[in-house]
């Protein structure tokens, strides 16, 4: 480059600096920066779409015009069909998240206490949750078809008389359910196990508690955070759940995502899909409410509940 | 009968032996520390007598009664850990509540008295209703103590809980210990690394190496009448001077260094162990830094003469690092009188002085290795 003449880049380059000394000199220029991106990005792909959202639920007719009103949320109050598909949902929900976090639990413990193969057992867990979504329901739909593999053990061994099937029911949602989500609790579970103390639950044994009641009255209460952050990262996916109620359920199960996504893709109703969908939300907000205000340790840290 | 019978026990880890046939017996209201180095074992007697680890052989026995086979939360022993081990999610008040829940022979209102009598005592009255963080450290660790305490266990087991304490916060612990110990008329064993809490609080000291009892005895016996080198390297400070024997008689040893600067005859009883020395064998005189004195003029008994290196002023004394031609001596000295560089005789009464035989007595015989004279702190 020849000297005395100044080129495009070094242009360039000086702005840039003028810039950053822009930036630097003062402290809120810099907040703004660090902050900006992440506030826009959070801004336009996580809270515009829930107000738009928000915004088509009070609205009747799909498009921008009308009245602000309230008809499809009376529509979902006043209908047995809608408030039976909810209360379907809800207890589906709070069964996959008891039975989750009972197993969960169980094998977190057992990893963390009975094991000097922590790291192995504990990939073993997370495995499955890196395969495809879809393709561990179609193996669970392999598995429960009525020429499956259920079927044809429990024939050979006598147990069935003839090739049964176990797919399409609540009982088939569930297991998919457990399995699926069954990582999500477990990680928590052998966080907060892994950062409890030994000393103290030794010190419950030598103040005269057996092995139950020091359970009860230590590693139980000092887990509490981990065990409310697992079932919190359970019920809100499995709330808002579409595949698995519609690979293993069929017609027989219908949850609450699954009554949203007929009413954008079959009936239109795009006004009320989004009033079902601000219920999925309400749903979602509350669970973080409530578990953040019980101790939940959504983070992992271990800390103190 | 002992409160406590540790008889033959050995832990072993796969190809470690931590502990290695012990046995030593605990009277009622004694306060015994076991004393050693890390890695000497001492922790796991406590976590066996505690029932938290299985002696590989050997029993333990409490009041007369074999506790082998008696899980941790059946024994009547409560411990004092390391770390205190405080309930994090209860109140102090609760922590201390805990053990008493499990006795069903304590009703509720006698338990809520016992438990503020019991803080009151450790001045934490009124402390019940706060969390164990907002303590003090040392707030802290009278709230693990009452938690042991006040189940009036047969004995108090301590895993070194002072450790994480700044010097004066330790000392006003080990009074503390002291007079509540007197006070509940409790038998505290108390572990340690640090000989100096041992010494100001133990009635009897147990010194462990490598898993095995090097010497038992009160903290004067110990530190008077050290039964070997390693004994009197751990407690207290000692000068080391290599020396090998010149002549045996029924009553006399006579000693030279290698460097013929120190020519010594000591009584026979002060050689320790096993007393068979004989000529030409390498041994190790072993004298305290403050039974040395020094003086300008050489003295008419024996003395090493050396060049002052460094001193040290420490309010009652003064140390003085003497270069000798033997190696460094330490001398704790009540005279300031000498200044670095000044010429200087050292002696003591031989009276003072303790032989051991080198422990690599063969090496040491065919000359090639001279062991350095050293000061063990």
């Amino acid at each position: 480059m020849s000297t005395g003449r100044i080129s495009n880049s070094e242009v360039l380059f000086g702005q840039l600096n003028r810039l950053v000394g822009y930036v630097r000199g003062n402290p809120r220029r810099k907040v703004a920066l660090v902050l900006g991106a992440p506030v826009l990005v959070l801004l336009t792909l996580f809270v515009l779409p829930l107000l738009s959202m928000l915004w088509l639920s009070l609205h009747t007719e799909t498009g921008v015009s009308g009245e602000f009103t309230l008809e499809n949320y009376r529509q979902l109050v006043a209908s047995t069909t809608y408030l039976e598909i909810l209360r379907t949902t809800l207890v589906l929900t709070a069964e996959t998240t008891l039975i989750v976090t009972v197993i969960g639990y169980v094998l977190a413990y057992g990893i963390v206490r009975l094991s000097t193969r922590t790291n192995l057992l504990l990939l073993l867990v997370i495995l499955p949750f890196w395969t495809n979504y879809i393709i561990r329901m179609y193996a669970w739909i392999n598995i429960l078809q009525p020429d499956g593999a259920l079927s044809s053990v429990l024939l050979s061994l006598g147990l069935l008389g003839e090739p049964t099937g176990f797919l399409y029911n609540r009982a088939a949602v569930l297991v998919g359910f457990v399995y699926v989500w069954l990582p999500l609790a477990v990680l928590p579970f052998y966080a907060s196990l892994n950062n409890l103390d030994d000393d103290l639950v030794e010190a419950a044994m030598d103040l005269g508690s057996g092995p139950i009641k020091t359970f009860l009255t230590v590693t139980l209460p000092l887990t509490k955070g981990g065990i409310i952050a697992g079932i919190a990262l359970v019920a809100i996916p499995t709330f808002g759940s579409f595949i698995t109620p519609v690979l293993l359920g069929g017609t027989n199960v219908t949850m609450i995502g699954v009554v949203i996504e007929r009413q954008f893709n079959e009936a239109f109703n795009w006004p009320l899909g989004s009033a079902l969908g601000m219920v999925v939300t309400a749903f979602v907000i509350l669970t973080l409410v409530l578990s953040t205000k019980l101790g939940a340790d959504l983070l992992g840290t271990g800390g103190e509940a | 009968m002992p409160l406590l019978d540790f008889d033959g026990v050995s832990k072993e880890y796969g190809d470690v032996t931590a502990v290695d046939d012990c046995s030593f017996e605990v009277f009622d209201g004694e306060f015994v520390s076991i004393l050693g180095p890390s890695g000497s074992g001492k922790s796991t007697m406590l976590r066996m007598i505690s029932g938290f680890e299985d002696p590989t052989s050997g029993t333990i026995a409490l009041e007369g009664e074999d506790l082998t086979a008696t899980p941790p939360f059946e024994r009547e022993t409560n411990m004092v850990f390391q770390d205190l081990a405080l309930f994090p999610h209860l109140t102090v008040a609760e922590n201390v509540a805990y053990g008493l829940k499990n006795k069903e022979d304590v009703p509720a209102e006698e338990r809520d008295a016992k438990i503020e009598e019991m803080l009151e005592m450790v001045q934490l009255g009124g402390y019940g209703d706060r969390a164990p963080e907002e303590l003090s450290g040392g707030e802290q660790q009278r709230v693990a103590l009452v938690r042991a305490l006040v189940n009036e266990p047969a004995m108090v087991l301590f895993d070194e809980p002072l450790a994480s304490l700044d010097r004066q916060l330790r000392q006003h612990m080990q009074v503390e210990l002291q007079r509540i110990q007197d006070k509940t008329d409790t038998t505290f064993l108390y572990v340690t690394h640090d000989q100096e809490v041992a010494m100001a609080t133990s009635d009897r000291m147990i010194l462990l190496r490598d898993g095995e009892i090097e010497q038992i005895g009160s903290a004067r016996e110990l530190y008077e009448n050290p039964a070997s080198q390693f004994v009197a390297n751990f407690i207290g400070d000692v000068n080391t001077i290599p020396a090998a024997v010149q002549d045996v008689s029924t009553t006399a040893v006579d000693l030279a260094t290698h460097t013929g600067d120190l020519d010594i005859s000591l009584p026979s009883e002060l050689v320790h162990g096993d007393a068979t020395v004989s000529s030409g064998d390498v041994v190790n005189v072993c004298v305290r830094p403050h039974d040395v004195s020094l003086s300008e003029n050489e003295p008419s008994t024996f003395s090493l003469q050396g060049t002052v290196q460094n001193r040290i002023y420490r309010g009652d004394d003064v140390r003085y690092m003497i270069d000798s031609p033997i190696g460094d001596l330490t001398v704790d000295s009540d005279t300031a009188g000498f200044e670095i560089d000044d010429t200087a005789h050292a002696t003591w009464p031989r009276a003072e002085s303790h032989v051991f035989t080198a422990e690599n007595v063969h090496e040491a015989n065919t000359g090639v290795q001279e062991p350095a004279p050293s000061v063990e702190q």
